[in-house]
């Protein structure tokens, strides 16, 4: 059942509310129950005031007719029967004063045996003749006046002539005065007793009662009850009044006014929990439980108060570390984003000058690598404190990735940000690590951009600016230090392309839309396919995105390895559907932080099951070796025993160094298509020829790419090597013709 | 003073012991054709007198005096006999109001009483004794006058009174006269006449004057004519009748016994002192006068 929630006032109200209601109805129901008893009291009083008029009729008509009955006898009405000679006189003057009959007797006649009246010439409203079949009294109304008509026989006395009839008497007497004084009424209200009737001729005496009409005394007793509780019921409504204003009042002093308040302080500790508010309930309630309550609530407050400030210090220590870097104590990548979103928010329409630097440790990994991780944190942590030692002051260092960190200059001219920029590159490339053991400089590619000042809103493009000026700086042959530009926009088309992005990122999270085209490489010698070089393709809705963007942005994102483990699970797949031909072979190319890689040896465990009948070459670029050679020998050799054959790819577009080559554990060296087609130039076509004769004398295999004409073909197979690869053979392709 | 203590403790002792009071029967008597009188008869011994007691001025034989000493000779044994006079009302039972209509006269009066006398005188051979109280002694004297009995012995006046006919004679006379005027022009209707101890008095002219005959001097004319013993009892402090005239009645012949204290009905303890002299009376056939 739903009770609609009410404040404990309102309910005190309402339950005195209804009690008042109850009270009510009870004594309402009281009070009907008293009206109908004194209704049922007044009807029984009617009966017995009803009962007693009738009886005292009974008695009236009892009395007249003995009054009349001694009439009768009375010596001198045997007189008038015996002798009527004076009658007239007789009835006139002594009648009614001789005392005979009493004094509400009005008229008397006297009637022979024969019941014809001795009155000759009467003037009285008796009749002059009685009716001797039925000698009976009766009522009747006379000027709303009751009177009795009594008649009797008077009676021969004599001995001889008992009970003979010899005359007969007549009456009419006033009975309402008479009826009035013949008793005591203990019901009926004497003075309101009157007759109905103005007139009435003959009313028998048992049908009198109903022409009378009379009221009933009050029972003084029943009124006297009747009024006591009344007034008892009166009293108990003023008391009951009071008292429920009284209690009313003590609800909301000593049990509502507590609560609510209690009920307000909750109410505020709840809005304001971390606020004081314990004195606000400072106040004595009169009630033992509520004191509990409060003395509860007052604790419950102190706890609370206290798990506030250890999770305020929590809180603290929690933000710290969450917007610090535990390394290197600089700010972390959280606390940058906030941060930028409000300098962003802040300089969105503003003037001031906004600069963004970007740091990128350059081979972090391979340092990470080499001289492991505790080294790697070491190198970290100088170059953030060498970092926040250059900026001013307020500006902060924020490690925003692994070797990556990050400064916000706010309120600084371009000019100064470079200077400052540079100064970082000052301060990090004289750092001293071979304390740590690093014997090879440790630099850092540092990337910068400013805003417009005139167009506020380009504050929202310093992000990806400033990536791509640390982007730009990290090629080989640039600064360090690049400031974004318009000149290096175009490096931005790939990288920001987010068309392009979610291609590649969908393509290398699902492996969907990567499609690998085979180009053969053919055997020189035998003039047969040798193997295919597996090349990225990445085709969505029909569009094929080219490889050059998709690496640039692989680069700038540094998903090298991602990249690389979803081709191989494509190359996989084909190998297992057959689409390679048997006694053929695929090359894949490993990127350079790929080779690095701790899993790599495990990606590749994929293509184990097919060495016994492929010849699987991994082709890997000669710039990503040579930096990485340290880090990437234990791979290789791993890679080798397993029975993997290594290459290196593009060769001579680099350092071409002969003497990293000879420490280079590769079986296959792929001549990169720049110095083939330098053949054809006579001078470069000697440098090349000796390089190839001298690579091939060191047992390694070599790989002529790019071989278009027939003539090309003979220059190479003439300079020793061993397979070609170009257009001539045939072109990339998803599907191998056997 | 002591005398009268005993007397009067003797009187309450009579009346709680002796509770057996005498009852008579009623008997009825035709006067006429229409009037039948009663009369109350205590019969006693046959050997003992018979005595005829008549009430006062239209009273009856219920009247106190009477009855009381009725029943008391009748408890002596004597037989006795209270008529009431009928007044012209058959079985009158009550004294008649001076304001009724009254149809009788002395002399159907007395003519009831010999009535009532023969049928007494039939009832036994024993001698008769008439007593009247009040108006009946003179009623008795009127009759005795005129019809003599061997049979009456004696004749007993209690408080013999007269009609006050000399005491208001001018008022008399003058209704007299209108009664005889009345009576001459033969009016019998019915007129306010005044009489005895009635201020209004509605009868005949001619029955008024009838009872006009009883005048003192026609009373004591009607006592010389009684040659029987004449004894008259008169209370001493009786208002109704003067003094002077009992006293005067003794030279008629008339034995006159005074009770010292009686009134005109020797009420009270002089009830006994009226009897116990009547019964001296009879007993002795002869009175003598006390004096207290």
């Amino acid at each position: 059942m739903h009770i609609k929630k009410m404040s404990i006032k309102r309910y005190a109200l309402s339950f005195i509310l209804l009690y008042i209601l109850i009270f009510f109805l009870s004594s309402t129901i009281a009070y009907l129950d008293i009206q109908k008893l004194n209704d049922d009291i007044s009807q029984a009083n009617l009966n017995s005031g009803k009962t007693e008029l009738i009886e005292a009729i009974v008695t009236l008509v009892s009395k007249n007719i003995e009054a009349s009955i001694k009439f009768s006898n009375w010596d001198e009405v045997r007189q008038q029967i015996d002798n009527s000679e004076h009658y007239s006189y007789w009835q006139t003057h002594r009648l009614l004063n001789a005392g005979i009959l009493p004094d509400n007797f009005i008229e008397a006649s006297i009637y022979d045996n024969q019941g014809k009246t001795l009155d000759t010439a009467s003037t009285l409203t008796l009749p002059d003749q009685v009716n001797l079949t039925g000698i009976k009294s009766f009522f009747s109304i006379e000027d709303n006046t009751g009177l009795l008509t009594v008649m009797c026989p008077v009676i021969d006395e004599s001995k001889e002539n008992s009970n003979k009839t010899i005359g007969y008497i007549a009456t009419k007497s006033k009975i309402l005065e008479q009826l009035l004084k013949i008793k005591q009424y203990d019901y009926i209200q004497v003075d309101s007793v009157k007759l109905q009737f103005q007139e009435k001729d003959h009313i028998e005496v048992n049908e009198f009662i109903n022409y009378f009409q009379f009221e009933i005394k009050e029972s003084s007793e029943t009124l006297l009850i009747s009024r006591q509780i009344e007034q008892i019921l009166l009293k108990n409504t003023s008391i009951l009044i009071v008292f429920a204003l009284i209690f009313y009042f003590l609800i909301s002093y000593f049990l509502s006014r507590p609560l609510r308040q209690i009920s307000s302080y909750i109410d505020a500790l709840n809005s304001q929990p971390e606020l004081q508010l314990h004195q606000k309930l400072d106040i004595n309630f009169h009630i033992y439980e509520l004191e509990n309550v409060k003395h509860s609530l007052s604790l419950y407050q102190k706890k609370l108060q206290l798990v506030y400030t250890n999770l305020d210090e929590k809180n603290h220590e929690l933000w710290e570390m969450a917007h610090h870097d535990a390394l290197t104590g600089a700010l972390n990548r959280r606390a940058f984003e906030e941060h930028w979103a409000n300098i962003a928010d802040l300089f969105s329409k503003s003037r001031c000058h906004v600069s963004l630097i970007l740091f990128d440790i350059n081979l972090f990994k391979s340092i990470n690598d080499s001289y492991g991780h505790p080294i790697g944190d070491e190198v970290l942590k100088k170059i953030a404190y060498a970092i926040q030692k250059v900026l001013r002051k307020g500006e902060k260092t924020y490690r925003i990735g692994g070797d990556e960190f990050a400064a916000i200059l706010h309120n600084c001219k371009p000019e100064d940000a470079i200077l400052i920029a540079n100064r970082c590159q000052m301060a990090i490339s004289s750092l001293s690590f071979t304390e740590q053991g690093i014997k090879e400089p440790v630099r850092a590619s540092i990337g910068v951009a400013h805003n417009d000042i005139n167009n506020p809103a380009s504050i929202s493009e310093l992000l990806w600016q400033a990536d791509i000026a640390v982007y730009t700086a990290k090629k080989p042959g640039h600064s360090h230090v690049v400031t974004y530009s318009d000149k290096i926009k175009d490096i931005s088309t790939t990288i920001l392309s987010s068309k392009i992005n979610n291609i590649v990122f969908n393509a290398i999270e699902t492996g969907d839309d990567i499609k690998m085209f085979y180009q053969p490489i053919i055997n020189l010698d035998e003039n047969r396919v040798e193997y295919y070089e597996a090349l990225l393709r990445i085709k969505a809705n029909n569009e094929i995105i080219p490889p050059n963007k998709i690496f640039q942005l692989i680069e700038a994102k540094k998903l090298d390895y991602e990249l690389d483990t979803a081709i191989f699970r494509q190359i996989s797949s084909d190998l297992k559907s057959g689409l390679i031909p048997p006694k053929t072979g695929i090359s894949v190319n490993v990127s350079g932080p790929s080779i690095i890689s701790e899993n790599i040896v495990e990606q590749l465990l994929t293509f184990v099951p097919y060495l016994s009948h492929y010849k699987i070459v991994l082709e890997i670029t000669e710039t990503s070796l040579i930096t990485n050679i340290n880090h990437a020998s234990d791979n290789i050799s791993q890679l080798k025993k397993l029975g993997f054959l290594i290459a290196l790819d593009d060769f001579g577009s680099g350092y071409s160094s002969i003497s990293y080559l000879s420490s280079m554990p590769v079986d296959i060296v792929k001549f990169d298509i720049t110095l083939i087609r330098q053949l054809e130039d006579d001078k470069q076509f000697s440098i090349i020829s000796h390089l190839a004769k001298m690579i091939g004398e060191t047992g390694h295999l070599l790989v002529a790419e790019g071989i278009e004409t027939e003539e090309l073909k003979e220059k190479i197979k003439q300079l020793g090597f061993n397979y070609a690869q170009g257009y001539l053979y045939g072109k990339p392709s998803p599907t191998i013709k056997y | 003073m002591c005398h009268t203590i005993i007397k009067n403790i003797l009187v309450i002792f009579i009346s709680v012991i002796i509770a057996n009071p005498a009852f008579g029967e009623i008997i009825q008597l035709k006067i006429s054709d229409k009037i039948t009188a009663n009369a109350e008869y205590y019969p006693g011994e046959t050997n003992k007198p018979y005595i005829f007691i008549l009430h006062g001025f239209m009273q009856t034989h219920s009247f106190p005096t009477v009855k009381r000493l009725a029943e008391s000779l009748n408890e002596s044994d004597y037989n006795v006999l209270t008529p009431s006079l009928s007044l012209g009302i058959s079985h009158r039972k009550k004294s008649l109001a001076c304001e009724a209509i009254h149809t009788h006269s002395l002399e159907k009066d007395v003519y009831e009483l010999e009535k009532w006398i023969t049928w007494l005188e039939k009832q036994s051979n024993q001698p008769i004794i008439l007593i009247g109280h009040s108006a009946g002694s003179i009623h008795l004297a009127n009759y005795l006058s005129k019809h003599p009995s061997n049979k009456i012995k004696q004749i007993i006046f209690i408080a013999i009174p007269n009609f006050n006919i000399e005491s208001h004679a001018d008022q008399i006379n003058q209704l007299k006269i209108k009664a005889e005027e009345l009576v001459l022009n033969k009016n019998n209707s019915l007129h306010d006449f005044k009489l005895a101890y009635c201020e209004k008095y509605p009868t005949s002219a001619e029955n008024f004057l009838s009872y006009l005959q009883l005048s003192k001097e026609n009373i004591m004319t009607y006592l010389d004519k009684i040659t029987i013993p004449k004894i008259l009892i008169v209370g001493s402090k009786d208002k109704r009748v003067d003094q002077e005239w009992s006293q005067m009645l003794t030279q008629h012949g008339i034995d006159v016994i005074k009770i010292d204290g009686a009134n005109h009905f020797f009420n009270d303890e002089y009830e006994f002192d009226l009897l116990d002299i009547i019964e001296s009376l009879i007993i002795n056939n002869k009175a003598t006068v006390k004096n207290s």
